[in-house]
C-alpha cells in the first residue's frame, strides 16, 4: 500500500472502518462456525474497537489523521459558539493585518536595500567643520568647484555624485494643457550609470549636459 | 507448561511462512494454522494478528482481497507477494542466526 493510498484512507475513514469491522466480524463468524460458543468467542476475542484502531493506524498516515480529527473538532467547536468565533477571527485578522502593515513599513524603510546598483557601497558625505559659534558643525552642502576638486582627489577609490535640493515644481508632458506637480532635483550626469538607473521606468529624468 | 506469548518478534515470520505453504488464507485460518501446527504451543492473539496482517499488507509483503463466502458474508484472504517471499528469506535467515546463537549460549554456559 503506497503512501498515496494511506493518505486517501485519511479521508475515507468510514469505508476503512467498515472494512476492518467486517474483517473482524468475519473472524468471529469463523470461530463460531468452528464450534466455539458465541459468547465465549466474543469474550476471548477481546475489544473489537481496540483492534480496529490498531489496524487502522497501519493503513493511514497517523499525523494527517490526527490533523484531520483536530480540524473537524475545531470546526465543531466554532459552530457551537458562532458569535465568539467571529469575534476571535476578526480580532486575529485585525492583529495580523496590523503586524503585516507595520512590517511592510519597516521592510521598505529599513530592511530592503535601495533599488540601485551596489546599494551597500552608497554613502552620504558630509563636511565637518567649526561653525561661527565655535562648535562642531556638519554640512552636506558644497560649492561646485570644491566638489570637482574632491571628485578628482578620490577618483581612483570612489565616485562622487552631487545632488541639489529637491523642489516642487510644475511639469507639463507632451502638451501645455495638463500641468502636473513633481519634484525636481539636479544631479550629476554620471549618477544614472553609477546607480544603474537607466532602465528604471518610474524615474523620469532628463539629462542635461552643462 | 504454561502457554505464554512466545511469539514476540516472530509473528511476521510465521505468517509469511504459512502463506508461502498455504496461499489464500484468512485471519482465522492463519491463527488456527499456527495453533494446530505448533500443537497448541504457540497461540496468536487476535489483537496481535490483525494489526500485523495490515502492517505487512501496507509494507507490500502480502496482498489481500475480499471473497464471498457461502454464508453470504465476505472474508478477507491474504496471499504472499514477491516482496513477501524475499522478506520471508530474510526473516528465516535472521531466525536461524538468533536461534543458533541462543543454542551456543545454552551449550557453553
Amino acid at each position: 500500500m503506497s503512501i498515496f493510498s494511506r493518505l486517501l484512507n485519511v479521508f475515507g475513514c468510514s469505508r476503512l472502518h467498515h472494512d476492518i469491522a467486517e474483517e473482524l466480524n468475519s473472524h468471529l463468524d469463523e470461530a463460531i462456525e468452528s464450534g466455539l460458543d458465541p459468547i465465549e468467542a466474543r469474550r476471548s476475542f477481546g475489544s473489537v474497537l481496540r483492534y480496529r484502531e490498531q489496524s487502522r493506524d497501519a493503513k493511514v498516515v497517523v499525523c494527517m489523521d490526527s490533523l484531520r480529527a483536530d480540524v473537524i473538532f475545531g470546526w465543531r467547536q466554532i459552530r457551537k459558539k458562532p458569535a465568539i468565533s467571529i469575534a476571535i477571527v476578526l480580532s486575529l485578522g485585525l492583529a495580523m493585518g496590523s503586524c503585516t502593515a507595520v512590517f511592510r513599513l519597516i521592510d521598505a524603510l529599513l530592511l530592503r536595500p535601495l533599488p540601485v546598483s551596489h546599494a551597500d557601497r552608497l554613502y552620504a558625505m558630509v563636511l565637518r567643520g567649526i561653525g561661527p559659534d565655535g562648535t562642531s558643525r556638519d554640512s552636506d552642502s558644497n560649492e561646485y568647484p570644491q566638489f570637482l576638486k574632491m571628485r578628482s582627489a578620490v577618483r581612483d577609490d570612489a565616485e562622487l555624485i552631487a545632488a541639489s535640493w529637491a523642489e516642487r515644481t510644475d511639469l507639463t508632458f507632451r502638451s501645455d494643457s495638463e500641468t502636473e506637480k513633481a519634484y525636481r532635483q539636479y544631479v550629476s550626469a554620471w549618477m544614472f550609470d553609477q546607480l544603474a538607473l537607466n532602465q528604471r521606468l518610474d524615474v523620469c529624468c532628463a539629462r542635461v549636459m552643462i | 507448561m504454561k502457554k505464554t506469548d512466545s511469539l514476540q518478534g516472530s509473528l511476521d515470520l510465521l505468517v509469511l511462512k504459512l502463506l508461502s505453504r498455504r496461499p489464500r488464507l484468512h485471519g482465522y485460518a492463519i491463527m488456527s494454522a499456527v495453533r494446530d501446527t505448533s500443537e497448541e504451543v504457540l497461540r496468536v492473539e487476535e489483537g496481535s494478528l490483525y494489526p500485523a496482517l495490515h502492517r505487512m499488507e501496507e509494507a507490500g509483503w502480502i496482498r489481500a482481497e475480499w471473497v464471498d463466502k457461502d454464508s453470504g458474508r465476505r472474508a478477507r484472504i491474504y496471499e504472499l507477494t514477491a516482496a513477501g517471499r524475499k522478506q520471508l528469506a530474510v526473516e528465516e535467515s535472521r531466525w536461524r542466526m538468533v536461534t543458533s546463537a541462543v543454542n551456543r549460549v545454552l551449550r557453553m554456559a
